[in-house]
């Protein structure tokens, strides 16, 4: 019952994120189905959201950077997913001089997974690169949860 | 020097001066043929004048297509949103426009992008008409600029736009009472006029915003290879016409032909080396950013690299595929290579073949007719034999 519950509630997060709700693009439609999908595999690590979704688009060979700040004694879950064209979407989680790559997941056809337990609280830099787009641009989508007992943690 | 050859000197350099007179350009004039009707070439300051008004012009429709992205935000995303097939149609401007000639536009545009065989596009085009009524006056600063393209960027990935003029033309192609006018194909006209409007939105919006390579060669070329996006046109290939040829008479207008690059010239003439400089022209340079926006010369035959160029990569489209075309359009490698690839050909020796579908080859070097060789051949003849004829009898002696 609490399964489903949390499950229905990650579900909503995620359709919920776009600010014209009712209809989005087939690829915009696409990113957020994996992110559902990827929401629901992680029900039984019993996670919360930690941030808003965030979705756009890249071109091959391009990214775009978010900071996040991570508590200590928390356990983070950075999932990243594109639509049907692009077959390799990589996250790199860097520190805050951006000089050290503290995680990282270079996926192909499937969904990029980074899990971090920071040891102190700090801020991060998130780095999405759209590696490889059948048709550019591509959309993407990441999502940013924690395990449900740890503490608090913040986006920006 | 003798006596007797004096007036001969004086003579000829006389002549000279005559001919010189009659056919050197005042200074500041570049130097060309003139010919029957032909109006005489504008002074230097003059034609430096024109360029400057030209990309003044220019430069201002691009600030205007700047600004109508940012006015339409909210109707673009919208427009998205709703998974409409189509480009989102606006008409700007000062003038009202008639409700049957929107309707009509917007069925000429649905009908184009059916022709083209696109849906729902990954990036959205924008198709912006700047009308101007019949009480406009036509000679404000964007009418003689031509349609203005703004290509998708880092601020924007998703969409491109064009601001098509509106001006007298557009104005009679959408004129409701044409439609009892026999004399033109008004529907095949206004199809074309839009085709060519939304130019190389179409292939963004077919392909996708292209690979870097194949972006930086068409920016270094301002996209003048994918002017023309007509993939699906059915029938034949329209013959090579003017500017560089009558298809009435058959002949070539060598002024037209040679104002052409040295290699497209040797294209025409069947030049597989020719065709390949003309076709990967600005594929090389590295360090030229990616274009924002285009705002092509009008008069686009002026600058052709390559005879017809405008309609080169709707027609590799057309022969490889969408499948192949996609694989060359994203490819990250060199376009040379890429291209190659996607025509599983040599670039050089598949132009040639592309080329001589709509036009014969160009004769280049001596040509002379078959009479005046004929007739030459026979005085040469005459003069040899009398010459041999004096020889012999001087012999004699």
């Amino acid at each position: 019952m609490h399964r489903a519950r949390l499950a229905i509630a990650l579900a909503l997060l995620v359709m919920c994120q776009s600010p014209i709700r009712a209809q989005v693009s087939p690829w915009e439609r696409q990113v957020r189905d994996q992110l559902q999908r990827a929401a629901e595999a992680l029900i039984q690590e019993r996670v919360v959201p930690a941030s808003d979704v965030r979705m756009g688009m890249l071109n091959t060979e391009e990214s775009e950077t978010l900071t996040l700040t991570l508590a200590s004694g928390a356990t983070y879950i950075l999932v990243g997913v594109c639509d049907a064209d692009c077959s390799s979407l990589h996250l790199v989680l860097y520190n805050e001089a951006k000089n050290y790559e503290i995680a990282a997941a270079r996926s192909v056809n499937e969904a990029s997974v980074v899990r971090i337990a920071p040891r102190g609280t700090q801020r991060y830099h998130l780095k999405i690169v759209m590696a490889t787009c059948g048709m550019n641009p591509c959309w993407y989508g990441v999502a940013v949860y924690r395990k449900q007992t740890d503490a608090q943690s913040g986006i920006q | 020097m003798a006596r007797e050859l004096r007036p001969w000197c004086g003579g000829v350099l006389l002549a000279c001066g005559v001919i010189g007179l009659a056919y050197l350009p005042p200074r500041g004039v570049t130097p060309t043929r003139q010919r029957g009707m032909q109006a005489p070439q504008p002074s230097a300051a003059r034609q430096r004048a024109q360029a400057l008004a030209l990309q003044w012009r220019a430069a201002d429709r691009s600030a205007q297509l700047a600004e109508y992205r940012q006015r339409l935000r909210q109707e673009i995303a919208q427009h998205r949103a709703t998974g409409r097939p189509g480009p989102l149609l606006h008409l700007g401007g000062l003038d009202a426009v008639p409700p049957a000639s929107r309707q009509l536009l917007q069925a000429a545009l649905d009908t184009v992008w059916h022709q083209l065989g696109l849906g729902v596009s990954k990036i959205s085009v924008v198709v912006v008409i700047d009308w101007k009524g019949a009480t406009t006056s036509t000679d404000g600063p964007g009418e003689s600029a031509g349609v203005v393209y703004m290509f998708p960027d880092s601020t924007d990935r998703g969409t491109c736009m064009t601001l098509i003029p509106g001006g007298l033309w557009p104005r009679r192609l959408l004129a409701p009472e044409i439609a009892n006018d026999a004399r033109f194909d008004w529907f095949t006209l206004r199809l074309e006029w839009l085709r060519n409007g939304l130019g190389p939105c179409a292939f963004y919006a077919a392909y996708g915003t292209p690979g870097e390579p194949v972006r930086r060669w068409l920016a270094a070329r301002q996209y003048d290879l994918a002017r023309s996006p007509d993939w699906n046109a059915s029938g034949g290939d329209r013959p090579l016409g003017w500017p560089l040829r009558s298809p009435a008479t058959e002949t070539w207008h060598w002024n037209a032909v040679y104002s052409l690059p040295a290699a497209a010239v040797t294209c025409l003439a069947g030049r597989a080396n020719g065709c390949r400089t003309a076709v990967l022209a600005g594929a090389d340079r590295g360090a030229l950013p990616s274009l924002r926006q285009l705002a092509p010369e009008r008069r686009w035959w002026r600058e052709e690299r390559l005879a017809q160029s405008y309609r080169y990569l709707s027609d590799v489209a057309r022969e490889v595929g969408p499948d192949r075309f996609l694989r060359f359009w994203n490819s990250p490698l060199p376009v040379d290579t890429a291209l190659a690839a996607a025509l599983r050909a040599p670039v050089g020796e598949w132009t040639v073949r592309w080329q001589r579908r709509f036009a014969p080859r160009l004769p280049l070097g001596a040509t002379p007719p078959p009479v005046a060789v004929a007739l030459g051949t026979m005085l040469a003849a005459i003069a040899v034999v009398v010459v041999a004829l004096t020889a012999s009898r001087r012999t004699v002696a």
